[in-house]
C-alpha cells in the first residue's frame, strides 16, 4: 500500500507558505430529534447541517508573506483555500474561509512560526 | 529577510516609534475575529454560512531586565519605561525588521498600530536572569504597509 504523504493546503492570496502541518475538520451539526415514541434513554441525533475548519501552522521567512496574513484578517472576507492532492493518491478539497484567527511567534534567533485557524463557509467541495 | 536581521517590537508614546523593547526573548502578535452564522432560509444546501462581524488583537511578549546603564539598552525601552505606561495611555507600536549593531535600525516596517499596556508581570529564579511579560491590548486597526 503505498502511503499518502502531507499534502498542501493553498489559499489565493498566498497566505500560507511553508505549511508544517494542517488540519481540516468537518463537522456534523446535530440536534436532538428524540419524540414520545423513542424508546430507550438515549438521544436521537439528526445531521441538520455541515461546517468545517481548518488550522494550519507554517514558517514565514519573508515579511511580504506576513503582511498577506494581515491583509486578509484586515479585509475580513471570505477567501478561497484548497487542500490539495499530492500525486494521485490524495484528497482535494476547495471552499470559502473566514482568517478568524492567527498567532505570529517572533522568537530571538528563529524563523517566525504562524498558526492561522480558518473558519470555512459554505460547502467544502 | 537578510541574514543578521531580525523582527522586533517597537514601542513609544509617540507616533512612529524608534525604541525598540530591549533584550527581547520573544513576543506574538495574535489577532481573532469574531465570526457569526449568517446561513438563512434562502441558503441552499446544508453547509453553515459565516461572516466576520468584529476583528481583534493583542501582543505579548517576554524580555530580559537589563540594568539601566547597559550599553545595549540605548535606543531601547526597559522594563522600568514600560512599566510606566501601564494604564490608559496610549502608545504606539510597530513590528519591524531590524539590523545593524544590536538590531537598532529599521529595514522595513511589517506593521504598525495603537495599543495599551494592561498586563505587565516581572519573575525572578535563582541563578536565571530576571524576565519580565507584557500584554499589549490594540484597538483601532492593524496597519500594513502598502507593498512597493
Amino acid at each position: 500500500m503505498s502511503k499518502i504523504k502531507g499534502q498542501n493546503f493553498v489559499t489565493s492570496a498566498s497566505v500560507v507558505a511553508n505549511e508544517t502541518n494542517c488540519t481540516v475538520t468537518v463537522t456534523g451539526n446535530t440536534e436532538d430529534v428524540s419524540d414520545k415514541s423513542a424508546t430507550g434513554l438515549y438521544s436521537k441525533e439528526s445531521v441538520v447541517s455541515t461546517s468545517w475548519q481548518v488550522q494550519t501552522d507554517t514558517y514565514q521567512s519573508e515579511p511580504e508573506q506576513l503582511k498577506a496574513i494581515l491583509n486578509t484578517f484586515n479585509a475580513a472576507a471570505s477567501i478561497a483555500v484548497g487542500w490539495s492532492a499530492d500525486g494521485a493518491s490524495g484528497i482535494s478539497k476547495s471552499g470559502q474561509a473566514l482568517l478568524n484567527d492567527f498567532v505570529m511567534n517572533f522568537n530571538d534567533r528563529e524563523t517566525v512560526n504562524v498558526s492561522l485557524q480558518f473558519q470555512g463557509t459554505g460547502a467544502l467541495s | 529577510m537578510k541574514k543578521g536581521q531580525y523582527i522586533r517590537l517597537l514601542l513609544s508614546t509617540t507616533a512612529t516609534p524608534t525604541k525598540v523593547i530591549a533584550a527581547s526573548k520573544q513576543m506574538a502578535l495574535h489577532g481573532s475575529a469574531t465570526v457569526e452564522e449568517s446561513s438563512t432560509k434562502d441558503t441552499t444546501g446544508d453547509s453553515m454560512d459565516y461572516e466576520c462581524t468584529g476583528l481583534a488583537y493583542d501582543i505579548t511578549g517576554s524580555a530580559l531586565i537589563l540594568t539601566s546603564n547597559d550599553a545595549l539598552n540605548t535606543g531601547a525601552n526597559s522594563a522600568a519605561d514600560m512599566l510606566a505606561n501601564l494604564g490608559d495611555t496610549e502608545l504606539y507600536w510597530r513590528i519591524c525588521v531590524m539590523e545593524g549593531t544590536n538590531n537598532r535600525t529599521v529595514d522595513e516596517e511589517i506593521c504598525s498600530g495603537k495599543c495599551k499596556l494592561t498586563s505587565w508581570s516581572a519573575q525572578g529564579q535563582n541563578k536565571q536572569n530576571a524576565m519580565y511579560n507584557y500584554t499589549l491590548t490594540g484597538f483601532g486597526a492593524i496597519t500594513v504597509p502598502t507593498q512597493a
